[in-house]
């Protein structure tokens, strides 16, 4: 059995993939929450899934990616978030044109040719407004456990207006939305919207092409996926899995190196 | 032979810090002691050091560099990092020191016809927060009213207040109208807290084909199509600038004075367009990417030292012509090409490029007209006229975008990188337009990005991209989708 192993070390989380080559499939993988230490965090993690399967010691390669990339000494090589969430996106969703990616600290766009490579990509700069941690925290001040967030959105009636350019800020926005009586689902679906807005805005001038698949750990949120389906005026595909195509991209990349 | 300079033409490489200082020693003393700045002082200081002499000065990022192994290469690093201490030896023997601002090589073309004078370029200053990794500069100018929101040149104002990169200048002369927002905003900054500051207008460039105010175009060869009332309004301005010049230095100078100057200033310009040709058309690259940013800055102001300027010029010259003979360079062949757009207020960021596996093969760097001749065949201060309506920022961005081109075709560029400047005025306009005319017209990809102000390590966010991006473009080689 050749087994190749993507980890994705990103900003709130370490997500792993195990991929049997012989088979063509995904035979473990598994996200888990970052701490002090991400390339301890990442190393075991890997020896866990390895454990699960009968007779793996080791994989054959491993290929880091996500912000931790370079820190991950364990790793046979590195490539970045861009390039692995492509791949991985592609081999789920054969006709994908758009990767749009929302994770804790960055949300990106990843434009693929027809053959599949990534000719462009975009990624959010200056301010964290529009990432996962962005929703995080919006949901501490409304007291929203962050996994009902997005069905709460997603059921709102109306959405409530987030003008602010800025995380801080829209935190002030958002306070004085609620106090001034806004029920928590349309402050929570303004709040995806913006979020959707601000993605969209990435794409700039770039004609779309293909399907649509929604990556990170933000597409697990319901409301920013029907916000995102709205801003940019067709359905985005979701993949069963969306924190772990990074990892997978990278598991399929270290095919190469076999 | 076998010597420092025949190994450096040989096997030529990028060293770092502490191998420089390790094989200083075995440069010959009598070439040391030939590379003097300032002759005409006591018979002109030495200069050429280890890099760890001017990182323990302050600038720090030097330790986190490679450099050329050449003496060549040590010699302009070290005409750079030495300007400060000219520009305190001239005041201190009763020179004028006058401070040209957004000037891109205007201003010494006239005010070099005097002597017991340094002109040096103000803005420089724009990229001396990174090479400190301290902020402090910056932090001054927003106490003064220049915060984020200005472009890094304001890093000038707060060195006005330090003075510890240079004395207080006798004269600052100021170019406004088609330039920068910003850099007018801090020179008049500059010249609310009590300096000498005095203006000139820098007309906007109409192209021919703009045909929106019926004016009436010259044409000169070498040179860019201009509209005749703009270079008369320079030319005038010049004449201006003369005067103020004359009045400073208590003596006037004549036109032949200055069309020495500019012969010599020609000679400077085209050292530094043959170097360019060289490093960004040859493979392997004779010389790496920073050391040609470094000598594409030369021209403008000289580092304050024409002659030596010229003697630092022709020996990188020379380095360039025997590397390329003898197919040498300090990086390997068929790297990924890599066009440049913006200067990098971080240095760093070009190395880091081409420890991915890249090389730069070319650049604009807003300095272009700075390596076309002014024109000898005519009075001089027409012919500087002539070369202010090359620059660049004066006109719209399409004259950058066909000098991109020009020179992306003709050196097989892969990628173009656009590095924006963070909180200059023209940056947030003029990338987005310069990204979608080379993607359109040449079909390559390009990244953009701006820089901030980062102490001792790159922002993810920017290393991120700039992987991305070479992981992009050796895909498209590996799918001949670039043009080998």
């Amino acid at each position: 059995m050749r087994v190749t192993c993507g980890v994705d070390i990103g900003a709130r989380t370490v997500k792993a993939v195990l991929f049997d080559v012989d088979s063509s499939s995904v035979i473990a993988s598994e996200v888990v929450l970052e701490n002090a230490n991400p390339q301890e965090t990442a190393q075991k993690l890997v020896e866990r899934l390895c454990s699960t399967v009968k007779g793996l010691h080791w994989p054959d390669t491993v290929i880091a990616t996500g912000y931790g990339r370079r820190h991950c000494l364990f790793a046979d090589d590195a490539t970045t978030e861009i390039t692995c969430h492509a791949v991985g996106c592609r081999s789920i969703f054969p006709d994908v044109g758009l990767v749009v990616d929302i994770g804790g600290q960055d949300s990106k766009i990843i434009v693929l040719s027809e053959d599949g490579a990534v000719c462009d990509f975009e990624m959010n700069d200056r301010c964290a407004a529009g990432t996962g941690l962005f929703f995080e925290m919006a949901c501490s001040l409304l007291s929203v456990d962050l996994r009902e967030a997005g069905k709460l959105a997603a059921e709102a009636k109306d959405a409530a207006e987030i003008s602010s350019m800025c995380a801080v800020f829209a935190q002030t926005e958002i306070v004085s939305l609620v106090q001034s009586g806004i029920a928590t689902p349309a402050v929570l679906a303004g709040i995806c919207r913006s979020i959707a807005k601000r993605t969209s805005a990435l794409l700039g001038s770039r004609r779309l092409r293909g399907r649509i698949v929604f990556t990170g750990g933000v597409a697990l949120n319901r409301g920013v996926v029907l916000a995102l389906s709205k801003e940019l005026g067709q359905p985005v595909s979701v993949p069963e899995s969306p924190q772990t195509t990074g990892a997978l991209g990278a598991a399929l990349l270290g095919i190469r190196r076999l | 032979m076998n010597d420092i300079f025949e190994q450096s033409i040989v096997s030529p490489e990028l060293i770092g810090i502490r191998e420089w200082d390790r094989r200083f020693a075995s440069i010959p003393a009598q070439w040391l002691d030939s590379c003097r700045y300032l002759r005409e002082l006591d018979g002109g200081t030495k200069y050429v050091l280890s890099p760890e002499h001017y990182a323990q000065r302050g600038d720090l990022l030097l330790r986190r560099l490679k450099y050329d192994n050449s003496p060549a290469g040590l010699r302009l690093w070290s005409f750079i990092f030495s300007e400060k201490d000219r520009l305190f030896k001239a005041k201190e023997n009763g020179w004028k020191i006058i401070a040209a601002m957004k000037d891109l090589g205007q201003i010494p073309a006239l005010s070099y016809a005097w002597k017991k004078q340094l002109t040096f370029y103000g803005d420089e200053m724009w990229w001396s927060p990174c090479f400190a990794e301290d902020p402090a500069l910056l932090d001054i100018a927003a106490k003064l009213g220049a915060g984020d929101e200005f472009c890094f040149v304001r890093a000038a104002l707060g060195a006005f207040e330090t003075l510890t990169y240079f004395p207080r200048p006798d004269l600052v002369i100021a170019a406004v109208g088609a330039c920068c927002d910003d850099l007018t905003a801090v020179s008049e900054l500059i010249r609310r807290r009590g300096n000498n500051v005095e203006y000139w207008e820098l007309p906007f460039r109409q192209c021919r084909n703009d045909r929106i105010s019926g004016a009436v175009f010259a044409s000169h060869k070498g040179q860019n199509d201009a509209p005749i009332h703009a270079l008369e309004l320079v030319e005038r301005e010049m004449e201006r600038v003369r005067g103020l010049l004359s009045d400073l230095m208590g003596s006037k100078v004549t036109d032949d004075d200055i069309a020495i100057n500019i012969t010599r200033i020609n000679r400077a310009r085209a050292l530094t367009a043959r170097i360019r040709q060289l490093a960004y058309g040859c493979d392997p690259p004779p010389i790496a990417g920073l050391e040609a940013f470094l000598v594409e800055f030369l021209p403008l102001h000289y580092c304050s030292d024409p002659e030596e300027a010229l003697a630092v010029l022709e020996e990188i010259l020379d380095l360039c012509q025997r590397r390329a003979v003898a197919r040498t360079g300090p990086m390997d062949k068929d790297l990924l090409r890599i066009y440049w757009v913006t200067p990098c207020t971080d240095t760093s960021i070009v190395q880091f490029v081409e420890g991915l596996g890249c090389r730069i093969a070319g650049t604009e760097y807003m300095l272009g007209q700075a390596f076309i001749p002014i024109p000898e065949d005519m009075p001089p201060l027409k012919g500087i006229a002539w070369s202010v309506m090359n620059d660049a920022m004066a006109a719209s961005s399409k004259m950058r975008v066909d000098r991109i081109l020009g020179e992306a075709v003709r050196n097989r560029a892969e990628g173009v990188i656009i590095s924006g400047i963070f909180g200059a005025s023209h940056c947030p306009y003029e990338t987005s337009i310069i990204s979608e005319e080379i993607t359109q017209r040449m079909g390559i990809p390009t990244l953009s990005f701006d820089v901030p102000f980062s102490a001792g390590t790159l922002p993810g966010q920017i290393t991120t991209r700039v992987e991305a991006f070479v992981e992009m473009l050796r895909e498209r080689r590996r799918n001949g989708r670039s043009v080998q």
